[in-house]
């Protein structure tokens, strides 16, 4: 056996590296995938050989998905879940099954493309730069500037004034839309100096089709049992939990939340209770989230659940539903309006929802065009939170470190699935 | 074996490393990344300025500050020698230098040189 085949035994007998590209109606089911053993997901295609397209995305996505493609270290393969044909870009299967599926799917065509029975997938984008990097000088070097020349046809940073008013340099960049540290399909341009925002503004995007209508969007029409609406807002709440601690680096914690998210069940709190404990007990309050992302005194937060009941706000339209009353429902609220609050306001309702699940019996609740739901108040007819969270954002972000900025918008609880800014370049 | 001997094991173990390590390459590396890929992941959007920038060294004044604390501990090494003969005139000096020291430790404070970001 030669040394490549011996590495690429080596390779097969590891977890499979994947890098997701969530589309619509996908997220839940994103992490249930992160539990199968095997399969590891991964927060740069620069490490992974499968790169995952679940859910749905519009074609104006076949530019940015392309440029994740081929970001891929070889030999690299895609697969699609759930996504309607044809694909934004050329895939090599497409799974419609559940996750135990998209798995074994997953790691036969990753041993397949190592063993050599498949062929990896050659890059989409043409392998030119833009401009080539040329000097004055006869060796393309020298020139004015720090590097001479412009690097690749990308010219160097920017100089604007700093707080201290001295002229520094400002370095304009664009994140996203499938940055993992940021909700998929948002995409920032932010102007750094150093590791400050000193400006923000939210790219076009329209990259995510909306998926199926959700238990929260049909309570808008229907009388819905109050049960599954509880659990169902238990298992958003856990799962955003599991996000940010998995961003905040607690990757032990966040498998955890996870493995929560896939097992509660109507009035059972313990599990979630020690998570709590468990993250109260860690560095992660102290370091990541206290004091970060505290939200503007000016901006009107009426109707944006979780973010504005952190800021101490009792506002849920379930007060106003019978049948939760009778339950002796009662908003729950934190002070403060920081990330942290908003993570405590979001763990508490996650305990909140499974107690009423735990005694709703077949009630049921809504129907009547107005809907509670996770990220908060949904109007028939009306644009979701997400529209007015997405708003704020180049509000909250100017003037925050970078490390912050991420927390800040991952404390927010923002999909994109409803959200459409601008349009986006060709 | 002797100085030399050492010396040429030394050589040849480092000549085989790097024939190993150039055989590696040659059986693995397979080509030049491609422009996409030399390109830093930002979430799929191509960068449109370069990323070599300047920074400004903000905790320069913290810098400057432990310096001259770290100063300090050097005078009080002479000062204990002084001590032991002087006495309570020596303490008191010694304390009035520190307070000094402390003056300026509270302007910087006031004026946020121990603010960062």
């Amino acid at each position: 056996m030669g040394l490549r085949a011996r590495l690429a035994h080596l390779a097969k007998t590891g977890d499979v590296p994947v890098f997701v590209v969530v589309g619509g109606g996908y997220r839940s089911a994103v992490h249930r995938l992160r539990l199968v053993e095997g399969i590891s997901i991964v927060a740069s295609p620069r490490h992974a050989s499968v790169l995952l397209i679940a859910g749905a995305l519009t074609n104006d996505a076949t530019g940015t998905v392309s440029h994740v493609h081929d970001q891929m270290a070889g030999p690299r393969v895609t697969v699609a879940w759930g996504h309607p044909e044809p694909s934004v870009i050329p895939v090599q299967t497409t799974v419609n099954g559940d996750v135990t599926e998209v798995a074994t799917t997953i790691r036969r065509l990753f041993h397949d493309v190592l063993s050599g029975a498949v062929a990896p997938e050659q890059p989409l984008l043409p392998d030119v730069d833009a401009v080539e990097w040329r000097g004055v000088g006869p060796y393309g070097h020298g020139g004015a500037g720090m590097t001479g020349g412009t690097p690749y046809g990308r010219p160097l940073a920017l100089r604007a004034p700093a707080r201290d008013n001295l002229e520094l340099d400002q370095l304009p960049v664009t994140v996203g839309p499938w940055f993992t540290g940021f909700p998929p399909g948002l995409a920032l341009r932010i102007s750094l100096q150093g590791d400050v925002a000193q400006a923000v503004e939210v790219a076009p995007t329209n990259l995510i089709q909306a998926g199926p209508a959700g238990l929260f969007t049909r309570a808008l029409s229907e009388p819905t049992p109050i049960r599954d609406l509880e659990m169902a807002r238990a298992r958003h709440h856990i799962e955003w939990m599991a996000d940010t601690l998995e961003i905040a680096g607690v990757d032990r914690l966040a498998v955890r939340a996870d493995r929560i998210a896939g097992m509660i069940s109507p009035g059972e709190v313990d599990p979630v209770e020690r998570l709590v404990k468990a993250v109260r007990r860690s560095l992660l309050r102290l370091m990541t989230l206290r004091n970060v992302g505290v939200l503007p005194g000016e901006i009107d937060l009426a109707g944006l659940g979780p973010v504005v009941r952190a800021t101490g706000v009792a506002d849920d339209r379930r007060r106003e539903e019978q049948a939760y009353r009778d339950l002796g429902f009662e908003p729950v609220t934190h002070s403060g309006g920081d990330a942290w609050a908003r993570f405590s306001q979001r763990a508490a309702e996650a305990v909140q929802a499974l107690d009423l699940a735990g005694r709703a019996g077949d009630t049921r609740a809504f129907g009547n065009g107005e809907v509670e739901a996770p990220d908060g108040l949904h109007r028939m007819g009306e644009p979701d939170p997400a529209n007015r969270l997405v708003s704020i954002l180049e509000t909250v972000l100017i003037g925050s470190e970078w490390g912050d900025l991420v927390t800040t918008i991952q404390s927010l609880d923002i999909d994109m699935e409803t959200v459409s800014v601008g349009t986006p370049a060709p | 074996m002797g100085g030399i001997g050492a010396a040429l094991v030394v050589f040849l173990a480092a000549l085989v490393a790097i024939g190993v390590a150039q055989w590696v390459w040659a059986v693995t590396g397979e080509r030049d990344l491609t422009v996409p890929e030399r390109v830093p992941f930002a979430g799929g959007v191509e960068p449109e300025f370069h990323a070599w920038n300047r920074f400004h060294i903000r905790y320069y004044a913290m810098a400057l500050l432990f310096l001259a604390f770290d100063m300090e501990m050097v005078f009080m090494y002479p000062w204990a020698v002084v001590f032991v003969k002087e006495g309570l005139l020596a303490l008191i000096e010694m304390l009035m230098f520190i307070l000094i020291l402390i003056v300026g430790m509270v302007y910087a404070w006031r004026e946020k040189s121990f603010e960062w970001a």
